[in-house]
Order: structure tokens, then C-alpha cells, then sequence
């Protein structure tokens, strides 16, 4: 059993973890044609049956329920602030599946010609407040209430130490909604991990109903005629979002090191962190001499791979592989949905190019708190 | 629009769900008030309460059943019977006067309220009165008004005071019949005042004994949502004054609430109940409300540490004392250690380091054994040397000098020393650098062999010559050792060739470890510098704690014969390897390499010679190794010592301590932290295996742990951390500590002094210290047999005097003048007082001390007067030559007649040695003064019929029968009258030597029984 808890702690190391996950990733939410025949060739649509979700919920409560006979996976995932979170994988496990499986059958229902699950004629297609949503409501409402007390009383919050300003805890970890956020930190500059993209996020999600103005297939689950906006936002949400909150709950350890579910917590543990900058690659690896003084020539290599990713690759696409959404969208809300999706494509962009060549920054020009 | 009738969910079920949701929020809500009502230190309450019941109960039972047998109460019992039966004779007249006294009562009530409302009415009249006479009108005829009114007035007030006293008389005739019946009842109220007042505390905590309406009270006042108002069962709590906790940002009140479980703490009577019902182990010392520490003055966690404001077993963070403590807890309590409170309460067996951040002055701590202890070993260990703590800021390096090592010894015994210092004397406080966990694979050994010799060459090369007396006195062996065991050498060193397997360490023992065990001497010093040494050791190291025992050159020679003629063959046999370059080399490149480059290295290496190299790498490896910091070595004059600072390492967080891969094997605590380390300095420069052994981290030589192994034991150790827990930066203030009085102030400062130079080693002081009695005993034992070294006093005799009582008894300026020339007092001692080379305000700390602790302050007192024609120094002749003060005494030059067995001061040094007053308390009782003296009590005739004494003791000393004080200061005026000579040591040394003591010895005895 020590081999398994191994073998869990290796594959929990980022590279391995995140590599996985994107692979397989649009094979189980594909975005095009190709995809979609491997992932009915693979079988993965069967995913979506109620057989899969009670094996699934089955497997992973036994998963936790081997793990909390470990002392260091019992201590981390019993940690009262943390079990919210062993709660999440459950219900976001549980809430895809259940979204993904009326898709399906909606689909199939489209399909073969048919109305969706969710479709009333008229006029049973409008329900009353009065009873019909507020009764439900009031409802959830004292179930939730009393569910909040029990668990209030059967896993009272620990109050911690007194804060000291000479005594940073350490691993020192956000609130878990911002893990992710801080899980950036490990790639980007603070100011962008911090400021720049936490706003841009915002601006996207308020953006979303603007760029997407197609009205069709909504009021109902459906997969197959959103293939593509379903899979890039899922891609956004669990790999980006939710998983990066995991991976800071439950894997990140002292020094913000990676620690594997079983592993113990040493804080002697070291990972060789010494990265350097596009510029130091350039100058000094390939090109054997000293950085530049002046800053443009120093970061004129940097600048410009990034220009040619804002700048040329959106046209590129455009005319290649994102024809037909260029055509349909426009060129401004096409330029606005590219930009944003490049710089949400840098995250993982990054991480590799950390992991391959222990790349810093892009763009460094610390001078002037400009690191990309 | 869907029909009215129409929805989209089943309203039935919605009812159903809305119904049964609602009744789980119900129960919820119920769990809520139950979980809010059921707090855990309630149990502990009620169970207390039962406790506390049961011991009235059985107090109560005890002291009825002991009234019950008292005759007195008995009789009490019957006459109050008798009394009350006579009473119901004269009942009659009893019921008259009550009608009498009610009557007189309404009478009274009348005539008073008469007087009132024409007291009010004649105020009005005379203001009127008043007014018309100063022509601002008015009536005309208010005079006369005014008068009249006056009249009435006064006979109101008559009748009111002719009614009372009416009253007092009837209500004196019931007094007088009720007399007896009162007297009774009185004297029976004493006698069971103990009695009610358990029954007064029996209706407070127990139902039965209470009335139906307070039993009522008792169950409403402990129900649920009222029992806010005044609940029997409550956290109760002390707010520590003064005291706050150090939350970073800001400072709490201190708020203990451990008394809400621990009910019984303050309530004598609970020793012997379960945790946590009992009573402080030292109530009358701590707890105790008229102790010095009462409970709502210092509350709880001032000194035991741990949270206060908890109510749980856990959030107060409790700390067991062993491992099987915490496994017992963590089943029974669900105990685990609190991590998120940075100061969890002391184990047990570190309990007194709560002592020591409100005296911090004393040594020893009255009551705090283990931590006294822990003060004495951290000196004496010479911790302070390295690690500064600002008690020990101004104490000289606690080891000795090396300035002139060349002319103490040789190279090779320099070697083997520093290499394994216990392998030539097995008790030293020379610690290990080497041979250590970290330092001992093959390679270590090579390379710290060479370490060594570096630096055993740096110290001789270094080493300048000391000038030496040339004594060529052949010494005598015998005499020698019979010279240590009599001079007094063991009140400070021990000679122990071999281990003690029972050694018990104790600030006493370690008394005797003040100087080294005088082992094998022979195997390591020169006898030219050893006579130095004796004969002077100031003159070799300033700062020696060694003082001069004013030996003659014979006497220093047959000591130095007896201690070098011990000799340590193993220890000489051991070899010592030879010097090897490319070791040394690769010993100086790591240290020239922190400041040059390789190449540097190199080229610094190659212009250096073999002995340069040694030279070099020797003291950089003294600094390194920090040597410096207990020696006096050349070149490290003024240099920082090594060890990180101790002044507030017990408030040091614990994620400051480096627990290394000891995680699982070390429990998670600062004082099992710290007792690895002292225990053994190394342990996390390891990595411990499942199997015990251990493998040593990757470390460059330079790196590793260099603190050195003690050969501690394992109480000396918990001593220690007891000490280290201590050193807090809570912040006391002046209300909670002594008050810090100059005569506070040199009590503790001649406390540290006198511990620090050993003086206890010697003497006693109020029944402590006195290390030196048991070599007193051998040596009695030698000279006199067996049954003289059990007697007791004759021990007490042979050994330096007792110093009870030392400030009041002597003259300060006297006692000046003698520590700094000590002369003769005591003609039978062999002990000697030797000479310190203190200073003259050292001197004047430790004569404060003496005097301050005695309650008298430094002083200029008027010289006591007499004349040698008053009948008091006349009377003084005759009861002294009654007494036969000579027996013991010298007078001067004469002799006492007794044996030098029981010889006694020179009187004639006591006029300018001893204080009159205290020669009073002396006289009255010496045995109080200085228990187990030999010195008896003065005999004088003071309560002898004054005839008797005229006639046996002569008119002079019979003026003063009847005053104890004015017939023992007789003694005190002859004695101030006595002339003569001051030294008598020739004259002691004279007798000694043709007649000996005069022991009694049991042969001795038999024979002379069959002589007579």
C-alpha cells in the first residue's frame, strides 16, 4: 500500500498533475469534430452515465477514506478550513457530471428530432414565484441553515496564534478562493499575477455575454451545439480555476513547496530554484556576452515575442484555424475574445516554460516593475 | 399563465419537505442550547461539588462527635436545660413584662412624635423671633410666643427621657431573669461556633441541608437560558492585575479560568483527591489566600504558562509530563498539544521555571530544588561563557588561565586533555568537543587529531613562563594528605579516583566539585608550579576562585608530594599521533578560503611552514571552537564568545528551533528541544533510523554542531531546561515582584556572591551549605576512630563555624579588617579561613549581606562603655569565674584548663570582634542561635532568692537578680574589661603538637573503667 501512496505523491507534482489533466482534457470536454470521435472511440462519453458518477463518487469516497489513515493526509485534509475544499471536489465532481449528463441526453433528444428535457408548451412553460420558487427556496434555505449549524458545532474553526509580523506562518496561504491567484505568483511577476490578471478575468467574465450573442440552445443543457464555448470555459474553470485551489489547499507545504497528499510536511525540504530571463538566455547563453546596458536592446528579444503573440497571432488564427469564428464574431469582439483567451492561454504557457527551461520572465525590466 | 390550480412541484410534497426540514431545524436548534449548556468543566463542578459535600459532611460528623465528648459542652448543654426550666417558673412574670414593654413602647412612640411636631413648630418661631428682633418686621409678640412654646418643648422632651428610661428598667428585670439562660447560651455559641459554621456551609452547596425554597432556588438558578443570573455552576475566573499576554500588536489582561475545573486548588482538605479536585501541593507557599503568591493576585498560568482563558482540557494546553501521561490523555481527554499557543503550561518537572522571572536574584530559590539546581550547574558548567546571560555578565571565564599553560604541564598531556578530558578525570566539567556523534567517523578522527595538536601547539607557543617561588623543601607525603583532609581543601574539591555510581546531583554536591577532583596530578603537572600554585594562586591566574591558604613552604611541599605522587598510567600510556601536513594544510584552507580564493589558498599555504601552519590553523580553531570563551588564551583578549544569547530563550518561538529529521522522535516541544541539546549537543546535525542508529548530516568540518557534551545526568540536565525555561522577556511589573529594599537588594547580591565563591563549601548558614562536614568526619575518623567522626557535634566543632545570625553577632569594621588579614579565632581548628583577594566593597557586599539579612543596616555604633569599678564588671568577674569561661576560653595568654578538644576564642578578641546585643542572645540561648554548639548557657543566680546570692555570689551580682539582661551584660563588661595577648597561635600550635587534642576514644574509656 506504500507503493500506492508513491505512486500518488508522484503524479500529485505539478508536471506530471497539470500535463495530464490538459492532455486528457479535450478528449473528455472536446471542442471540435476530431476530438469528439476520440472521445466516443475512447468511450469517454460514457463519462456522463449514472453507472460512471456512482463509481466515480464511490472510488473517490474511498480514496478518502484509505488517505485518512495516513497522519499527513489526515492532517491536511481534516484541517477544518480545508475540508470545504475535499467538499468542493465532491459537489463541482458531482454538478459537472449531472450538467454534462442532461446535456447528453438533450443532445440525443435533438438528435433524433425531439424537444429538450426542460421544454414545457405554453403555457405550462412559466411557473409561479408563489409556491413554485419561493417554497423551494425557503426550503433550501432552513436545510442549509440547520446543515451549517451541525457542522458549525461538529468541526469548530481553531483560533490560530496571535499574528506576528516577525513570524510569517509558514506555508502562508490565502483564503482558498484566491489560491489560485496565488498559485500564479510561482509564475508571474506579483503585479500581474496580482493586479493584472485577477481584473482581466473580471473584465472577461462581464465580457462574455457580449462576445457570445449566440442566443440558440439557451434555456436548456446541451453539449454538442456549444462544443467549443463549453469546452474553452471548462478549460478556464476546473484547470485553471479549481484546480489551481486544490493543488494550493492540499499540495502546496511549507516554502510553497509541492508536497504529495501522503508526504510529510518538512520544512527542510528544498527544490532548486534558480531561474533566469529571456534576456540571460539570449545574451549570455547563445550569444556568450554580457546584458546590454540600455533596457530596449537588453528586452527587444523579450518585447517582441510578445508583440508577435498579442499582435500576430490573432490575425494568424484568424485566417487559418479560427475562420469561421472570425467570420461570425467580427473583427472587434473576435480581437477581444483572442486577446483574452491568449492571455489566459500564458498561464500554462508559463508553467512550462518554467518546468523545461527555468524561465523567469519574458519581459524583465525590473527597473521599472515591469516583469512578464 | 398556469392554472391557480396547476404547479409545477406537488405542493403536498412541499408541505411534507417544508414540514420535516423545519422539525431537523428544530432539533438543530435544540442541539445548539444543548451543546452551548453542556460544557465540560460542568461535570468537573458537580462531581467537585459532591466531593466538597462529602468532606463537610464527614468535618461536621467529626466535630459533633467531638462535642459530644467534650465534658465541657456536655455540662453547657445541661445547665442551659436547667436554666430554662427555672425560666419557665417565672414565665408569668415574663409575659407581664412583655405586656409592660408594648404598653410603654406605644407610650413612648406618642410622646416622641408630641416633642417632634412642637420641636418643628417652635424652629419656625424662633426664626420669627430673630427676624423682628433686626427690624425686618415680623410679629410683634413672637418673643413671648417663642418662650412659651419653649416651656412645652422642654416637658415633651422630659416625658420622651422619663418613658426610655422606663423601658430600660422593665427591659433590665428581664435581662436579670434571663441572665442565666444568656450566659449559656454564649459560652455554648464559642464552643460550637466551628460547628455552625460547617452547618452554614453545608446549606450552600448541599440540597439536603437546605430549606424547601432554596432547594427550589437551587435547581432554577443551573437551568438552561436563566442560569446567566447567578448559576451555582459558573466559569470562574482571576484577572492577574498587571500581568498581560503578549499578543504582538497589543497586550491582554491575564484571565485565568483555571479554577473552574480545578475547583479544589485553594480548599485545604483536597490533598488526596483526583486531578483536578486537588489542593496545591504548597497552598500555605503559593496558592493560599495568606501565602506570599495568593491565587487572585497571581493567578495560575504567571507561572505554571499554558492558556489561561481556556475552559477545555485541550485549549488550556495542558502538557504531560512523560509519554505514557500523553497517551493516557489522548485517550481519555482527547488530548493533543496545542500548537497555535505559544507558551503551553510547564510539565511537571519544569514547573519551576515559572520561579525564576520574579526572582531571578536568589540563589539558591527557596522551594524551587530543581531550579536552584539548574542555576548552580549552568555556573558551574560555565554556560554563561558562551551563551550570555545578564545574571553572569560580571563573572570571571569560568575555567582557568593558559597564559603561562607551558609551565603547568607538558604538550602531550595538553593533547590527550583536550581530546577526551574525562579520560583522565572522570568527573570534570571539562566538556567533549570530540569523539562526539557528528565528529567521530574515521576520517572525522583523523582530521580532528590534528584539530587538536594545532591548537595544543597554538597554546604553548603562546604561553608565557610564570615566575615560581623556588621551594626546594623535600615535602612528606603523609603529612600531605593529612594537610588536605584538615585545611579545609575539601570544602571545594573532592579527590575521587573512581566514579560514584549514586551520585545524586545537588547544589550541595556540586559544592564540592568547586574545584577540580584532585586526580592524578601526578600524571600532569610540574611540582615547581604546583608550590607556586599553593603557595599563591592569585599569582598565576588573578582570577582564580582558588584563594590563599597562607601555607608555609613545608606545608605547600607535603602537599604537592601527596597530590603528585597520584598518577594516571592508562591515561599516560595513551599516544599521541604525530603531526600530519596535508591534514593541517586542508584544516588551514578552510579557514583561509573564507576569506581568499583557491589560488591564494594555495600560494599562502606554500610560504608557511609545518609549525606556522599549526600555529595558524590552532587559533583559528580556538576561536572556532570557541576555547576562548572559559580560558584565558593569548590573542583572545576581549573577544565576543560564541553561543547564541540565553537571556530570552525560553520565549523563543518554537519555529526558531531546528528540529531537523527529529521530527517523529523528539516530541515537538521547546524543553524536549533543549534537553536534546544539552543531553546531547549534536543531535540534529543527525538523521535518526528506524533501528536507533543514526547517520550524520552532509556537513562541511567548519559547519557542524560544535557545542560540547557535559556528561550531564539526567537531573542535572532537567535542571538545566527548568533554568532555560525561565529566561522569559514577560514583562513583571515592580507590584508583582519583591519589593526591591536596599536590605532586598544585598540579600541577593551577597546570595549570588556567596554561591559563586563557594562560601557554603564551608560554612553554614541557617542549616544550609556545609559541604565540607563529611572530610571533617574522615579526618575525625583518622585522628580520633570511628565513634568521634558519628558524633555529630564533634563534626559540627571541627568544621568552619556556622555564620547564622553573622550580622548581628559581629562588628563590621572588625570583620573588615579580618577577611582582610585573617588571624586565629577558633585555637582547635585545623580549617582555615583562607584569604581572598576581594575587594574592599566586595568585602563591604558581603558584610552588608550578612547584616541586612539580619535586619541591621551598615552602621557606626557607639563603643560599649563600662568602668571597671562598677558593680557590673565586678559582678561580671564572679560569674564568670562561676561559670568557668576558662575551661574553654582563653584569657590571653592562659590556657584553658580543659583539653584542646573543646578550646574556644580568645575572650580577649571579643571586645573588638562581637556586638554586645547579640552577646545577649547568645548568653540567653546558644543553642537557638547556633543549633548543635557546644557553647552552654551561662549559669547566673537571677531567680535565686536574693539572700542565697549575697551569700554564695557576693552583693555585686546580686543587685542585678531579677534582670536576666542586666546579669548577662556582667559578661559582657569583664569581658570588655579583659586585657591580654591577641595571638595565641603559637601557644595552640605548641600544645597541639606535644599534647594532642585529647580525643576520648572507647579504648580509651575501657581502660580507664578498669583503672578505677
Amino acid at each position: 500500500m506504500d507503493s500506492f501512496k508513491e505512486i500518488v505523491n508522484y503524479i500529485s507534482n505539478p508536471t506530471i498533475l497539470f500535463t495530464t489533466v490538459v492532455l486528457v482534457f479535450p478528449f473528455i470536454f472536446p471542442p471540435s469534430d476530431w476530438f469528439e470521435k476520440w472521445h466516443r472511440r475512447l468511450g469517454l462519453h460514457h463519462l456522463w452515465g449514472t453507472k460512471f458518477i456512482v463509481i466515480a463518487m464511490l472510488g473517490m469516497v474511498a480514496f478518502f477514506m484509505y488517505g485518512l489513515g495516513d497522519y499527513n493526509f489526515q492532517k491536511i485534509v481534516l484541517k477544518p478550513d480545508n475540508v470545504p475544499i475535499s467538499g468542493l471536489i465532491f459537489l463541482v465532481a458531482f454538478f459537472t457530471w449531472l450538467a454534462m449528463n442532461q446535456a447528453y441526453k438533450n443532445d440525443e433528444r435533438l438528435n433524433a428530432g425531439e424537444k429538450p428535457n426542460e421544454y414545457f408548451e405554453a403555457p405550462n412553460d412559466k411557473v409561479l414565484v408563489w409556491p413554485d420558487l419561493v417554497y423551494v427556496e425557503l426550503i433550501s434555505l432552513i436545510i442549509a441553515s440547520a446543515f451549517l449549524l451541525v457542522w458549525s458545532i461538529g468541526l469548530p474553526a481553531p483560533i490560530e496564534e496571535p499574528a506576528n509580523p516577525t513570524e510569517s506562518p509558514n506555508p502562508a496561504k490565502a483564503p482558498w478562493y484566491f489560491l489560485g491567484l496565488q498559485e500564479m505568483l510561482v509564475y508571474f511577476d506579483p503585479w500581474m499575477a496580482g493586479v493584472v490578471i485577477p481584473s482581466l478575468i473580471l473584465v472577461g467574465l462581464m465580457a462574455i455575454p457580449y462576445i457570445d450573442r449566440n442566443p440558440e440552445n439557451s434555456g436548456f443543457f446541451s453539449y454538442n451545439r456549444r462544443r467549443l464555448a463549453i469546452s474553452v470555459f471548462m478549460f478556464g474553470w476546473l484547470v485553471l480555476w479549481l484546480m489551481l485551489i486544490i493543488v494550493g489547499t492540499f499540495l502546496r507545504g511549507p516554502n510553497w513547496n509541492i508536497f504529495g497528499p501522503f508526504e510529510y510536511w518538512d520544512i527542510h525540504k528544498l527544490e532548486a530554484l534558480t531561474n533566469i530571463n529571456v534576456s540571460e538566455i539570449i545574451y549570455i547563453k547563445w550569444l556568450n556576452k554580457g546584458l546590454p546596458d540600455s533596457i530596449i536592446i537588453r528586452e527587444i528579444w523579450g518585447i517582441s515575442i510578445l508583440l508577435g503573440y498579442f499582435l500576430i497571432l490573432p490575425p494568424l488564427l484568424a485566417k487559418t484555424f479560427l475562420k469561421d469564428m472570425y467570420a461570425r464574431l467580427g473583427s472587434v469582439r473576435y480581437s477581444v475574445f483572442i486577446v483574452l483567451i491568449l492571455i489566459a492561454i500564458t498561464l500554462p504557457i508559463k508553467m512550462y516554460l518554467r518546468w523545461m527551461f527555468n524561465l523567469k520572465y519574458i519581459i524583465a525590466i525590473p527597473e521599472y516593475f515591469f516583469n512578464f | 399563465m398556469a392554472d391557480n390550480q396547476e404547479r409545477h412541484y406537488n405542493i403536498l410534497k412541499l408541505n411534507r419537505a417544508f414540514a420535516i426540514s423545519s422539525l431537523v431545524f428544530f432539533a438543530v436548534w435544540i442541539l445548539v442550547f444543548v451543546y452551548d449548556f453542556q460544557r465540560p468543566w460542568k461535570k468537573y463542578q458537580i462531581e467537585f461539588r459532591k466531593l466538597e459535600i462529602e468532606k463537610i459532611r464527614q468535618d461536621l460528623y467529626a466535630e459533633s462527635a467531638a462535642l459530644e465528648k467534650n465534658s465541657n459542652y456536655n455540662q453547657l448543654v445541661e445547665e442551659l436545660s436547667a436554666a430554662e426550666k427555672k425560666l419557665t417558673v417565672r414565665q408569668n412574670e415574663l409575659d407581664e413584662i412583655v405586656q409592660q414593654l408594648e404598653i410603654l413602647d406605644a407610650e413612648l412612640y406618642k410622646n416622641n412624635q408630641l416633642y417632634q411636631f412642637a420641636k418643628a413648630d417652635l424652629d419656625v418661631l424662633k426664626y420669627e423671633y430673630e427676624k423682628s428682633q433686626f427690624g425686618h418686621g415680623g410679629s410683634e409678640n413672637a418673643g413671648e410666643e417663642y418662650g412659651g412654646l419653649n416651656i412645652h418643648v422642654n416637658k415633651y422632651y422630659l416625658d420622651v427621657q422619663e418613658t426610655e428610661s422606663r423601658i430600660e428598667t422593665v427591659k433590665s428585670q428581664e435581662r436579670k431573669i434571663r441572665k442565666y439562660i444568656d450566659e449559656a447560651k454564649n459560652s455554648l455559641t464559642t464552643l460550637t461556633r466551628e460547628n455552625s459554621l460547617l452547618k452554614r456551609r453545608l446549606t450552600k452547596v448541599d440540597p439536603e441541608a437546605m430549606s424547601f425554597a432554596n432547594k427550589i432556588g437551587n435547581i432554577v438558578r443551573d437551568l438552561p437560558v436563566i442560569d446567566f443570573i447567578d448559576p451555582y455552576y459558573e466559569v470562574k475566573q482571576v484577572v492577574v492585575k498587571g500581568l498581560e499576554e503578549d499578543l504582538i500588536y497589543m497586550g491582554m489582561p491575564k484571565v485565568d479560568r483555571c479554577m473552574t475545573c480545578h475547583v479544589g486548588i485553594d480548599k485545604a482538605g483536597f490533598e488526596d483527591a483526583p486531578q483536578p479536585y486537588k489542593t496545591h501541593p504548597k497552598l500555605d507557599f503559593i496558592v493560599g489566600p495568606s501565602s506570599a503568591h495568593p491565587l487572585s493576585e497571581f493567578g495560575c498560568t504567571s507561572c505554571h504558562a499554558g492558556r489561561g482563558r481556556g475552559t477545555r482540557f485541550y485549549t488550556t494546553a495542558h502538557s504531560p509530563n512523560d509519554q505514557e501521561t500523553a497517551h493516557r490523555w489522548e485517550k481519555e481527554l482527547g488530548w493533543e498539544p496545542m500548537h497555535y499557543w505559544e507558551n503551553p503550561m510547564l510539565p511537571k518537572r519544569y514547573t519551576e521555571a515559572g520561579c525564576y522571572k520574579c526572582h531571578s536574584g536568589n540563589m539558591p530559590l527557596k522551594e524551587a530544588e530543581t531550579l536552584s539546581l539548574g542555576l548552580s550547574v549552568f555556573e558551574k558548567a560555565g554556560c554563561y561563557a558562551c551563551h550570555q546571560v545578564d545574571r553572569w555578565n560580571d563573572l570571571p571565564k569560568p575555567g582557568p588561565s593558559l597564559y603561562h599553560l607551558a609551565s603547568k604541564t607538558n604538550k602531550d598531556w595538553t593533547y590527550k586533555w583536550i581530546f577526551e578530558p574525562r579520560s583522565f578525570r572522570h568527573n570534570t566539567w571539562m566538556p567533549h568537543f570530540f569523539k562526539k556523534g557528528n565528529n567521530s567517523d574515521p576520517e572525522d578522527l583523523k582530521r580532528t587529531e590534528q584539530e587538536v595538536l594545532a591548537m595544543t601547539e597554538y597554546l604553548f607557543s603562546t604561553a608565557t613562563p610564570y615566575k615560581t617561588a623556588n621551594v626546594d623543601y623535600a615535602g612528606d607525603q603523609e603529612k600531605g594528605r593529612v594537610l588536605v583532609n584538615s585545611l579545609g581543601c575539601k570544602g571545594c574539591h573532592q579527590i575521587q579516583p573512581e566514579p560514584d555510581s549514586e551520585y545524586d546531583p545537588s547544589v550541595d554536591a556540586i559544592r564540592t566539585e568547586q574545584g577540580p577532583n584532585l586526580i592524578s596530578l601526578g600524571s600532569k603537572v610540574n611540582r615547581q608550579w604546583l608550590l607556586g600554585w599553593l603557595k599563591n594562586p592569585y599569582s598565576y591566574h588573578p582570577d582564580t576562585k582558588m584563594p590563599n591558604l597562607r601555607l608555609s613552604d613545608q606545608e605547600a611541599a607535603d602537599i604537592a608530594a601527596y597530590l603528585l605522587a597520584d598518577k594516571n598510567k592508562t591515561f599516560d600510556q595513551l599516544a599521541v599521533p604525530s603531526v600530519n601536513e596535508s591534514i593541517v594544510d586542508r584544516i588551514s584552507a578552510d579557514f583561509l578560503s573564507q576569506l581568499l580564493r583557491q589560488d591564494q589558498v594555495a600560494r599562502r599555504l606554500e610560504d608557511m611552514e609545518i609549525s606556522e601552519k599549526l600555529n595558524y590553523a590552532g587559533e583559528k580553531l580556538i576561536g572556532n571552537y570557541g576555547c576562548y570563551s572559559c580560558h584565558n588564551i593569548a590573542g583572545f583578549e576581549g573577544k565576543k564568545p560564541i553561543g547564541t544569547s540565553l537571556n530570552v530563550e525560553g520565549s523563543k518561538l518554537i519555529s526558531k528551533l531546528d528540529f531537523a529529521f527529529w521530527h517523529d522522535e523528539i516530541p515537538h516541544t521547546k524543553w524536549d528541544w533543549f534537553y536534546a541539546k544539552v543531553d546531547k549537543p549534536e543531535t540534529f546535525d543527525l538523521i535518526p533510523n528506524d533501528d536507533g542508529t543514526y547517520a550524520v548530516k552532509e556537513l562541511p568540518s567548519l559547519d557542524k554542531s560544535r557545542m560540547p557534551h557535559y556528561g550531564l545526568t539526567d537531573k542535572e540536565i532537567d535542571a538545566l531546561v527548568t533554568l532555560i525555561m525561565g529566561l522569559v522577556k514577560d514583562e513583571i511589573p515592580e507590584s508583582k515582584l519583591p519589593e526591591k529594599t536596599p536590605a532586598y537588594l544585598a540579600v541577593t547580591k551577597g546570595e549570588r556572591f556567596i554561591h559563586t565563591n563557594n562560601c557554603l563549601g564551608c560554612h553554614k548558614i541557617d542549616g544550609e551549605g556545609g559541604a565540607i562536614w563529611t572530610a571533617t568526619a574522615a579526618w575525625l575518623g583518622e585522628v580520633a576512630g570511628s565513634e568521634n567522626s558519628e558524633d555529630i557535634s564533634l563534626v559540627q566543632s571541627f568544621s568552619p563555624p556556622l555564620l547564622n545570625t553573622e550580622g548581628r553577632k559581629v562588628q563590621p569594621d572588625w570583620l573588615l579588617d579580618w577577611f582582610q588579614n585573617v588571624s586565629m579565632i577558633r585555637p582547635h581548628l585545623q580549617v582555615r579561613m583562607p584569604s581572598y583577594d576581594f575587594t574592599h566593597q566586595e568585602w563591604n557586599g558581603v558584610i552588608d549581606y550578612f547584616q541586612s539579612k539580619d535586619g541591621l543596616s551598615l552602621t557606626y555604633e557607639n563603643p560599649h562603655s563600662f568602668s571597671q569599678a562598677s558593680n557590673s564588671y565586678l559582678a561580671g568577674q564572679k560569674v564568670q569565674e562561676e561559670g568557668a569561661c576558662i575551661n574553654c576560653h582563653f584569657y590571653g595568654a592562659m590556657k584553658p584548663r580543659q583539653d584542646a578538644l573543646t578550646w574556644a576564642p580568645n575572650l580577649v578578641l571579643t571586645k573588638e570582634r562581637l556586638r554586645p546585643d547579640w552577646l545577649i542572645e547568645w548568653f540567653n540561648n546558644p543553642q537557638s542561635v547556633m543549633p548543635g554548639t557546644k557553647m552552654p548557657a551561662p549559669y547566673i543566680p537571677v531567680d535565686e532568692p536574693i539572700n542565697d546570692v549575697i551569700e554564695y555570689w557576693g552583693t555585686e551580682v546580686a543587685t542585678f537578680v531579677g534582670d536576666t539582661t542586666a546579669m548577662l551584660y556582667t559578661l559582657v563588661d569583664w569581658m570588655w574589661g579583659l586585657e591580654g595577648v591577641e595571638d595565641v597561635s603559637a601557644i595552640v600550635k605548641a600544645h597541639i603538637e606535644s599534647q594532642g587534642y585529647g580525643f576520648i576514644t572507647e579504648d580509651e574509656d575501657e581502660w580507664e573503667d578498669e583503672e578505677w
